[in-house]
């Protein structure tokens, strides 16, 4: 499997490299700005992004923006799992409405990213296509299952439960 | 695929869940894995902290001359911020909360004048010196956040 780190500090890249081997990434392809970051996108063997929010433009939201709404896109449905050190709540709508399919706060553990990875590998979120948006259902904890499907199943489960009870 | 008047729900290929090899470890060996690299980076990590100090003194030393200089506070900001996504990870978590509080500060003030850069002295006085008794613990260190929160508070611009 091959991952992109769009990361401009390389202490975060020995940091990522090693850790993402150890789950099993075998190609690594480093960029340092959204751009270039396309530019290796458009070349192939990419199955997962990582991406930095860093303070200048052309980080990993850019790159998350051209992703998704861009026509000329290599791979719109590419996973994007975006690391920042910021997480006030409107950095996180930005994050969410351009696109990504997951968010990581910096400092991270190995846990955490094993988790974001277990996510988009096995519970990927549906694509929601609107007039104003394109990219994963934004809503969380709904991890690829439909809301109402999960409410009839949880009625299902509840009241399976109430005649064990009963 | 399905279809509405107001959007359309799309389910991409599975590829990653198709490549994901089937390991032969099992979760927690895949954590221990994990878990070993972290420690390996851990034991080199006051390196990378002590090579970023440095230049955030460096950094320092310039605005102290020339306070205006916006790339020299944006680049502090840069390091400050790589600081405080890194230290927590691996053993210096006072010295990456009081990289965020840094960061928290560069990011309020606009000018940078004598009393500003006392107080961003202050913070990367404290992270120094948190290195250099490294391995004390962090008991204590949340005072030095708070004596750094009074201070700012102090200065009016919190």
């Amino acid at each position: 499997m091959g991952v992109l780190i769009l990361e401009d500090s390389a202490n975060m890249r020995r940091i990522l490299t090693p850790l993402l081997r150890s789950f099993g990434f075998e190609a690594f392809h480093y960029a340092t700005n959204s751009q270039m970051a396309l530019g290796l996108l458009r070349k192939g063997g990419i199955d997962l992004s990582i991406v930095d929010w860093p303070m200048k433009a052309q980080g990993g939201i850019d790159f998350a923006r051209m992703v998704r709404a861009e026509k000329t896109s290599p791979d719109p449905y590419l996973p994007i799992i975006l690391l920042s050190g910021f997480t006030d709540p409107e950095r996180m709508r930005i994050a969410r409405n351009m696109g990504v399919n997951e968010i990581l706060a910096k400092p991270f553990s190995p846990e955490a990213l094993y988790g974001r990875l277990t996510s988009i590998v096995r519970q990927p979120r549906p694509f929601f296509e609107t007039g104003s948006y394109f990219g994963p259902d934004r809503r969380t904890g709904t991890a690829g299952v439909a809301v109402p499907y999960r409410r009839r199943r949880d009625k299902r489960w509840l009241s399976a439960r109430k005649s064990d009870i009963a | 695929m399905s279809l509405s008047s107001q959007h359309r729900i799309i389910r991409p290929a599975k590829r990653l869940h198709f490549k994901a090899r089937d390991s032969d470890l099992s979760v927690s060996q895949t954590m221990a894995k994990a878990h070993r690299v972290m420690a390996a980076i851990a034991k080199i990590y006051a390196q990378w902290l002590s090579a970023d100090l440095e230049a955030l003194s460096a950094i320092q030393e310039n605005l102290h001359a020339a306070p205006n200089d916006a790339g020299g506070k944006r680049e502090l900001f840069r390091i400050a911020h790589e600081i405080k996504g890194q230290a927590g990870g691996f053993g210096y978590r006072p010295v990456g909360e009081i990289a965020a509080s840094l960061c928290q500060y560069l990011e309020k003030i606009e000018t940078l004048g004598s009393v500003q850069m006392k107080i961003i002295d202050a913070h990367i006085d404290a992270m120094r010196a948190y290195l250099e008794r490294s391995g004390e613990g962090g008991a204590g260190d949340r005072g030095t956040v708070a004596r750094l929160a009074v201070m700012i508070t102090r200065a009016g611009t919190a």
